[in-house]
């Protein structure tokens, strides 16, 4: 930006701009022709074949979805798949319910488990001293492997009959279940990616923060939050994938009903998601059937809200760490 | 000379500080910093300068400090006391470090951030505030036109005078700097440096510099520390051309350090 900085000894830059740089660069890539053995060799193919075979299973996945499920829009037409109901058997094949609840769920857990989320990692990593971070750490991560069935049961036989007499509605098997317990799942991937993301924050910002009179809070708030603004966000993108692809769990505690919410209060109502749908239904379709074809149609939206998701993430992501490469210079 | 000392600013007595990993950061440090004067700490790396500095102003608080000792009088206050308000503390002593770290805002937001902190709302209050401590710190020439800017898209000199002009808009009474030039050029230094004999009118300096030939340009004070302790202190002239303790000499003369 400015050119108050002039490297000692260097002569003043005199517009001839990257020309010094070429001989340099040529000098190094002519030692590295000389020292590089056959091992070097090996290794270096080795970790490209696996570079490669990683995103060829990607594309063989989506390859697969791909073939599976544009056969629908031979067998449905477009403007059936997107209405409001979804019943197979009698050839209904509305997708816009499995979406609704899908969407919903998510970002419902999300927003249960983001502020919580951040406040027990601001918890854990600026509040208790040092011996009580090291037995919630590990702690917190042992959480996080909880296989889903676990959780999914502890919501059926717990959460769903102590929201069912507290709420007073018919099921506890609702989408409000399904948000609370998916938050819950997502809740230690979130703190522990958080938790990082503030350890990283280099400890001269706390004290800039102090030195200038501002309390604990206000330093968090107003510094170490913003600074790490983008590892949280891709925290809660974490979260969010997980919450969306999570099977077991909304199967067993939202009811699976295939019905789009209609006014606020339809969050306690039972919902069903594109993944329960999938889970539940592949195993009694007959293979190459409409009903087969559809549910991979459901795994392709699935896949594209996905991608959506995390190339939004990324490309967030990746402004930002453009920006604070331009600040280093 | 010795007889027409300025007025004491900052009285240690007998300052000890050890860190919970058991290392004793400073011990047995007897001095004073004079009221607008420019007070140099110097010596090797690991002396204990930054200790000091954090420990006037309460900043090693959060760090894991084991035990302190002695007495700090802050204009005959003992601010280590233990319901000594530290806010106010920090707005009295302003410390800049050697990295520049501006706020996640605007250039003009950096420098009334503290301010309003303070209490301070008014537009017209705070627009002078702004060019007054950007005028002190050098920087408003450069600056004037890009108040709304990031301050992230400043240079590094200019992010480092920034973080100056931040602490100087809470008018402190000492100003405290850690190392303030040891990531810019010599032009940059060279306008810092300037800028300090500035400000010594108005406020009190206390400065750890990143080389013994800056300790000598800027002192007026000077102390040396070497390993937590403090070897000697008196006049910049006088430490730097005739130190009493050999020690001293040798580092001043580049022959260990
Ligand atoms: N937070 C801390 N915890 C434990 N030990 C510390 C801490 N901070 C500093 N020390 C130790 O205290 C001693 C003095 O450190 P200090 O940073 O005050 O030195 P310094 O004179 O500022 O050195 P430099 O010129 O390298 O900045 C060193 O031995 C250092 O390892
Ligand atoms: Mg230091």
């Amino acid at each position: 930006m400015s050119l108050d900085v002039n490297p000692a000894g260097r002569p003043p830059d005199n517009g001839l701009g990257s020309e010094p740089t070429e001989p340099y660069r040529l000098v190094a890539l002519e030692a590295r022709r000389r020292h590089v053995g056959l091992g070097e060799i090996l290794v270096e193919r080795a970790i490209q074949v696996t570079g490669i075979s990683a995103i060829l299973l990607v594309l063989l996945i989506f390859v697969f979805l791909v073939r599976e499920g544009l056969p629908t829009f031979a067998d449905v037409p477009f403007g059936d798949l997107v209405t409001q109901r979804w019943y197979p058997i009698e050839g209904y094949y509305g997708l816009l319910p499995l979406i609704a609840g899908s969407l919903l769920i998510t970002i419902g857990a999300a927003t249960i488990a983001l502020p919580l989320g951040v406040a027990t990692a601001i918890f854990i990593a600026e509040i208790i001293p040092n011996w009580g971070r090291e037995i919630l750490k590990p702690f917190v991560e042992v959480l996080a492997g909880i296989p889903s069935v676990v959780i999914g049961f502890l919501g059926m036989v717990v959460i769903s009959p102590l929201f069912r007499r507290s709420l007073n509605i018919p099921t506890g098997l609702t989408a409000f279940t399904g948000m609370v317990l998916l938050a819950w799942m997502a809740l230690p991937t979130v703190v522990s990616v958080v938790e990082d993301v503030l350890d990283t924050v280099p400890k001269t910002y706390r004290d800039a923060g102090l030195a200038l009179g501002m309390t604990q809070w206000q330093t968090i708030a107003k510094i170490v939050l913003p600074a790490g603004k983008s590892g949280i966000l891709t925290a809660l993108m974490l979260g969010v994938g997980r919450a969306i692809g999570e099977t077991m769990t909304v199967m067993m505690v939202t009811g699976n009903a295939p019905r789009i919410p209609q006014h606020p209060f339809d969050v306690f109502m039972p919902a069903r998601t594109m993944t329960a749908t999938i889970a539940a239904e592949m195993g009694e379709v007959a293979r190459g059937s409409t009903h087969y074809h559809v549910l991979f149609a459901v795994g392709l939206t699935l896949f594209l809200i996905t991608f959506v998701v995390n190339l939004a993430a990324a490309s967030i992501v990746f402004q930002r760490t453009r920006r604070s490469e331009r600040m280093l210079s | 000379m010795a007889d027409e000392r300025p007025a004491v600013k900052i009285r240690i007595e007998d300052l000890a500080v050890r860190y919970s990993d058991g290392t004793e950061s400073l011990h047995g440090i007897t001095l004073d910093i004079y009221a607008h004067q420019v007070n140099v700490l110097f010596g090797p790396s690991g002396g204990g300068k930054s200790t000091l500095l954090r420990t006037l102003n309460r900043l090693n608080d959060l760090a894991d400090v084991a035990s302190q000792q002695g007495r700090v009088l802050l204009d005959g206050e003992d601010i280590l006391a233990a319901d000594y308000d530290i806010i106010q503390l920090r707005r009295r002593l302003g410390i800049v470090f050697a990295r520049p770290v501006p706020l996640p805002m605007s250039v003009y937001e950096n420098i009334t951030y503290g301010l309003t902190l303070a209490g301070i709302k008014d537009r017209e209050q705070l627009d002078s505030a702004v060019e007054r401590a950007l005028l002190q710190a050098a920087l408003w020439d450069e600056v004037a036109d890009r108040l709304t800017e990031s301050a992230y898209a400043l240079s590094g000199g200019q992010q480092q005078r920034l973080c100056l002009a931040r602490s100087l808009a809470l008018q402190p009474e000492v100003i405290m700097l850690d190392e303030p030039t040891s990531g810019l050029d010599p032009i940059s230094t060279f306008k810092v440096e300037q800028t300090l004999q500035q400000l010594k009118k108005d406020y009190t300096i206390l400065i750890v510099p990143h080389s013994v030939q800056q300790a000598a340009r800027i002192a007026d004070w000077a102390a040396f520390f070497l390993q937590g302790e403090l070897v000697e202190w008196g006049s910049g002239h006088e430490l730097f051309t005739a130190p009493q303790d050999t020690r001293t000499e040798q580092y001043i003369t580049g022959r260990f350090g």
